[in-house]
């Protein structure tokens, strides 16, 4: 809709934008003998206001010594001789102008001239580029995402600079109207996956999403199930990495937590870290992880069919001291090991409130007071601690957060059925475990499968250059990484 | 979308091994032993002649009809209502298989884990696992024998070490116990080795159906090396005199294996063989939702789940009846020689009809 008198303009753009909005509009002069009536608006707080009065006010309010006759060529010319920014264009169509301005751009009204220049003026304060917390690696890139997306992206294009690297723009929320980004590599990505990605992602249909994990449950394929379907990550060379096997990073406006789809199950265990490093050691922290995981899920569960059903599993020599730390305790086994796992959910749930200065009293509290409390007072045996403990190490292992809740979430279904039908229960949960792993998707595509041409980068972590195709398990364009480049001059001596 | 619901080579090779190895192969050398000795080895080694022959007529069927199954094969070529009851046939067998087999199971694992338990309680769980797994179709299933018989295949690995303990003398002298004994023996095998003719029902759902000649080869290798070497290395471990004694004589030779922290590594090899047995009574059990599901029309994810009352009726039945394994075998022998009349005979109409189009 297009009104014709300037002050109507003003008064749909406001309307627009809303009358309880703070909206400034600047209303002045252009030129010396017949000046212009021109308007500036913009949102207060969202526009950085020293941009608009060093290069756009003072150079059109104090340096325009010529008449100007207001026609539609007015624009461009003010907007070339006048303007010293280098983001301004010519707006026709009002409803962009009104968008531009609710992203923080600045628009330029004149008196009897229809279109209008929209200039990039966004400012506000955001959080600088810093180390993202909990996924800081050893070795790498200190660079995590921020809140603001138009960093975040160029942040990415700073490390890809490929040409086919392509981005898409979505406003997701019909009051929030949050910015959504879909980045991918257009000659790998497959046009399946990334249809699919954009048919969920249109499909939203919410008043507002806070966070990248709304999103992330607005379009995932299982919603009850256990396991996480989506990556997500702050750190931009993960997201780099992932893009460069076919995936599509999935950008909100903030959040610094982008997430990357489609997802494999192997991908939760492989920390970043693990490509720096040696190979050999890589592949032992892999093993390492793969073990972790098992001790996780199965270490509680086995210990309690070990000490209430098969006790002749036990070799003789642990028999005797276990059966003198279990005398005198009042709980079942099932009951205790119960417990002392409820117990570290407990300290784990409360030290994630606490600012750090009072979480280092926790720990204290929780794990020395507690677990000699809980032992001289017969309340557990000091065997079951030191499993659970185990079990509770172990998942620091694994390198994704959501992944490691979600396996440690594992353990009391595991116990539960440990502790009605013994061994075969374990035996159960890992059969059902694996059936929801094998029936998973994430966009279609299987979350958990076995490519053998995968394998080199899933339980250990071969040698870099040997990683030629693209993994498998993502369906991709274009499935040549690298080529045999080391042939060339190694072992050719 | 690249959902790829097909079955990859590799899958299609360990689908066909998951229909043959379950938990009843732990005791097929004490039958085999009964007969031919020392020499069963050599018994079980005959006995493949069967399970290759079949699969050379299966991929014979499969060359010729690449996109039909035995069901609908079997109404093309025998008229509907011949096809329908050569159908419910197949429904018995499967059935049947499916039944035994979980009382096999449920028999092995309260023996060796959870000796606390019912035998109604194991088989109940064994029902809901499959009723549950069923549901997620023949992709997951595949990936899920595959998964397996990796593990399997690491099982066997380890009983190597039994190479260690045994002696050479067990099974020496070589070829005593005479050729008719020997070929005798090898028919006993015949409840073990049968379940390759179920491939005719999933060959459609391959990806390539060419793949299916290398995998039936594979498959039989595969299988044909474990049933031979478990039967030789329990000889070997135990001898002809010992073997008898122990029912499930093949989990002995696990005991053989010595790990520190383990007190017997038989549990872990049974923990494994639990999963294994899970697999291949899932294979079963799907196969007879697939079967019924093409006779009654009726949704697949419905059958599992009306079968399931069926099924455990019929095993907490069939527990009485089963501890004379005398009738079991015989009929398993009835059911193999149905089969191999019968997959000739298509064979045979198969032929002759590609002839006279030509």
């Amino acid at each position: 809709m297009l009104k014709n008198s300037y002050s109507d303009q003003i008064h749909f753009i406001i309307d627009e934008i809303g009358k309880k909005n703070p909206v400034i509009i600047k209303d002045f002069y252009i030129g010396k003998t017949e000046p212009l009536n021109a308007s500036i608006i913009y949102i207060n707080g969202l526009s950085n206001k020293d941009i608009i009065d060093r290069d756009i006010l003072t150079p059109l309010m104090l340096h325009v010594h010529e008449t100007l006759t207001p026609n539609e060529n007015i624009l461009d010319y003010l907007a070339k001789s006048y303007i010293a920014m280098c983001d301004s264009s010519i707006e026709t169509d009002i409803n962009n102008v009104i968008d531009s301005i609710k992203g923080g751009k600045a628009a330029l009204l004149i008196e009897n001239v229809t279109n209008f220049i929209v200039i990039d003026t966004v400012g506000g304060n955001y959080r600088t580029i810093s180390d993202p917390p909990i996924e800081s690696p050893i070795r790498g890139s200190r660079e995590g995402f921020v809140e603001n997306i138009e960093t975040n992206v160029s942040m990415l294009r700073r490390n890809i600079r490929d040409k086919h690297l392509s981005t898409e723009n979505f406003k997701i929320g019909r009051r929030s109207q949050t910015d959504l980004v879909l980045m991918y590599i257009d000659d790998i990505v497959d046009k399946d996956v990334l249809n699919e990605v954009r048919m969920r992602i249109l499909a939203i249909d919410v008043d507002s999403v806070i966070d990248s994990g709304n999103i992330e449950q607005f379009i995932e394929d299982s919603p009850y199930s256990v396991f996480p379907q989506v990556f997500g990550t702050e750190s931009p060379s993960i997201v780099k990495g992932n893009l460069m096997e076919g995936k599509i990073a999935i950008i909100l406006n903030g959040t610094p937590y982008v997430l990357t789809v489609p997802s494999l199950f192997v991908e939760f265990f492989q920390a970043p870290d693990d490509y720096n490093e040696r190979t050999v050691i890589s592949t032992f922290s892999r093993i390492l992880r793969s073990i972790a995981t098992f001790v996780v899920i199965s270490l509680p569960a086995v210990y309690l069919t070990l000490i209430q059903f098969n006790v002749e599993l036990i070799p003789v020599k642990f028999i005797n001291p276990i059966v003198q730390s279990r005398e005198g305790i009042a709980l079942t086994p099932f009951l205790e090991i119960l417990s002392m796992e409820l117990v570290v959910e407990l300290l784990r749930e409360g030290g994630l409130r606490l600012p750090p200065k009072i979480a280092s009293t926790l720990s204290i509290v929780g794990g020395i007071i507690v677990g000699n409390t809980a032992i001289q007072s017969k309340v557990v045996s000091p065997t079951t601690l030191l499993i659970v403990g185990v079990s509770v190490i172990s998942t620091f292992l694994i390198p994704n957060y959501e992944m490691a809740l979600s396996i440690r979430f594992l353990r009391f279904p595991m116990l539960l059925l440990a502790n009605a039908i013994g061994f075969l229960g374990i035996a159960a949960g890992w059969f059902i475990l694996l059936i929801q792993l094998f029936s998973l998707k994430s966009f279609g595509v299987p979350y958990f499968t076995l490519y053998q041409n995968d394998l080199k980068d899933t339980f250990i972590r071969a040698p870099l250059w040997k990683m030629n195709d693209r993994p498998q398990a993502i369906p991709n364009k274009n499935a040549v990484r690298q080529n045999d480049f080391r042939t060339k001059w190694w072992r050719k001596k | 979308m690249k959902t790829d619901n097909l079955l990859t080579k590799n899958q299609i090779t360990f689908l066909i091994i998951g229909f043959a190895l379950g938990p009843a192969f732990l005791r097929l050398p004490n039958v085999l032993c009964k007969i031919a000795k020392q020499d069963a080895w050599i018994s079980a080694m005959i006995a493949l002649i069967y399970p290759i022959y079949i699969l050379i007529i299966a991929n014979y069927i499969i060359t010729v009809h690449p996109k039909e199954n035995l069901l609908l094969l079997n109404r093309k070529y025998f008229g509907y209502i011949l096809g329908i009851i050569f159908n419910s046939i197949f429904l018995f067998e499967v059935i049947f298989y499916t039944c035994t087999i979980i009382i096999d199971f449920s028999n092995m694992s309260r023996i060796y884990i959870v000796a606390f338990l019912t035998p109604l309680k194991v088989i109940l769980l064994t029902i809901i696992l499959c009723v549950y797994a069923c549901n997620s179709g023949l992709k997951v299933l595949s990936q899920m024998s595959e998964f397996f018989s990796y593990l399997l295949i690491l099982l066997m690995i380890f009983s190597l070490s039994a190479v260690n303990y045994g002696s050479i003398l067990n099974i020496q002298p070589i070829l005593s116990s005479g050729f008719k004994d020997t070929l005798l023996a090898s028919k006993e095998a015949a409840y073990f080795y049968t379940g390759f003719e179920f491939l005719l029902l999933y060959h459609p759902f391959a990806k390539d159906t060419k793949d299916i000649k290398k995998a039936s080869i594979k498959a039989t290798a595969i299988a044909g090396l474990i049933w031979t070497w478990t039967v030789f290395i329990t000889i070997y471990y135990l001898g002809i005199d010992i073997l008898p004694k122990s029912f499930y004589s093949l989990s002995l030779v696990f005991e053989s294996i010595h790990l520190p922290v383990i007190n017997n590594f038989r549990y872990v090899a049974m923990f494994i063989w639990t999963l294994v047995s899970f697999r291949i009574i899932l294979i079963y059990y799907f196969s007879t939702s697939f079967i019924l599901n093409d006779l009654t029309k009726i949704n697949i994810k419905k059958l599992n789940l009306l079968l399931s009352p069926m099924i455990l009726l019929l095993c907490a039945n069939v527990i009485k009846i089963i501890s004379n394994k005398e009738q079991l075998m015989y009929l398993s022998k009835v059911l193999v020689i149905f089969n191999i009349i019968f997959f000739s005979l298509l064979s045979l109409f198969v032929f002759i009809k590609s002839k006279s189009k030509i």
